[in-house]
């Protein structure tokens, strides 16, 4: 087939095809499809842009809240320094060690809270015989400087 | 939108009942097609309409034959004679003279006939290509194949018609 044969062919199909209307029936029935398609035009509640941030925005925060404390960091921690007291310049120095509690900056729950206060109360007595030593340091020092 | 939709809706029926050969699976294939192209691709450049809605179009009519090929198979009984309307049934015969309705009504039948008998891609790529107008590029976007495969489709489509229809047109 050259190539005029083909383009007349093609727009003898084509002529065709184009004389030929649909019946009124069908030409509605179309109308009213496309009417139906357009009127659901608008984005479906899932396409809105807001509700897909605000929907990932609640989870992450669900999340941050609900996960467990990984961080094997501890919530508080105690330092101990071994101090050399000299009591009397005649005997040998007495060591004591000092205790101090760093404060935890964060407390993520209550059990974590529950347990920091009760290493607190435990430690108490260490720290009111650090107070204790820390006098006596002192006195011990005043003594010396009044000698 | 509105405006492209009414542009194509005619021709968008007409490719779909010579596909599917039944009225109502026309109709519910280009409203299928155009709720789609709406609510999916309304926010698309205006160029890209086309290809898109012809390409759901298609797959429409892709599942339409395979639903009938099952429904065939579970029940070969079933007679499809009555589902057949012819383009002359649903043409408005009120704008022609009787003697031009007969011709064209010849013809048309005719070429009815020569477009079913052509395999389903082929006639595709043929009314995509030859009536709706798109270019190769696009129309190989519609049918979700190759631009040389849509070549070699509308190249055998031709040849299938020229003989077809040698003797309506020589």
């Amino acid at each position: 087939m050259n190539q005029s044969q083909e383009q007349r062919l093609i727009g003898n199909i084509k002529h065709l095809l184009e004389s030929q209307t649909l019946d009124s029936g069908t030409r509605l029935a179309l109308q009213k499809a496309r009417t139906l398609a357009l009127a659901n035009s608008s984005l479906s509640w899932w396409q809105w842009p807001w509700l897909q941030f605000a929907v990932s925005a609640s989870l992450i925060a669900v999340l941050a809240i609900n996960l467990p404390n990984k961080s094997s960091a501890p919530t508080h921690a105690i330092k101990s320094e071994t101090v050399a007291v000299n009591y009397s310049p005649s005997k040998e120095p007495v060591k004591v060690i000092a205790t101090t509690v760093e404060q935890p900056t964060v407390i993520k729950s209550t059990a974590v809270q529950a347990s920091v206060d009760i290493d607190l109360l435990e430690n108490l007595e260490l720290y009111e015989d650090a107070e204790f030593y820390q006098w006596l340091s002192e006195q011990d020092t005043k003594g010396v400087s009044d000698a | 939108m509105a405006k492209f939709l009414a542009s194509v809706e005619q021709r968008a029926f007409r490719m779909a009942l010579f596909a599917v050969h039944n009225r109502d699976d026309a109709l519910d294939i280009v409203q299928d097609a155009m709720l789609q192209l709406v609510q999916r691709y309304g926010a698309r450049s205006e160029q890209e309409w086309a290809p898109l809605f012809y390409r759901i179009v298609q797959n429409r009519i892709t599942d339409a034959h395979r639903s009938k090929r099952w429904a065939k198979l579970m029940m070969p009984w079933h007679d499809e004679a009555d589902e057949h309307p012819t383009h002359a049934e649903i043409a408005d015969t009120q704008q022609a003279t009787q003697a031009d309705q007969l011709q064209q009504a010849r013809a048309m039948q005719r070429l009815q006939q020569s477009l079913h008998k052509l395999p389903l891609r082929q006639q595709q790529a043929y009314l995509l290509r030859h009536w709706e107008g798109l270019d190769v590029k696009q129309t190989a976007q519609a049918m979700s194949c190759s631009q040389g495969s849509v070549k070699t489709h509308l190249f055998r489509a031709l040849s299938a018609l020229k003989t077809e229809l040698a003797e309506e047109w020589p």
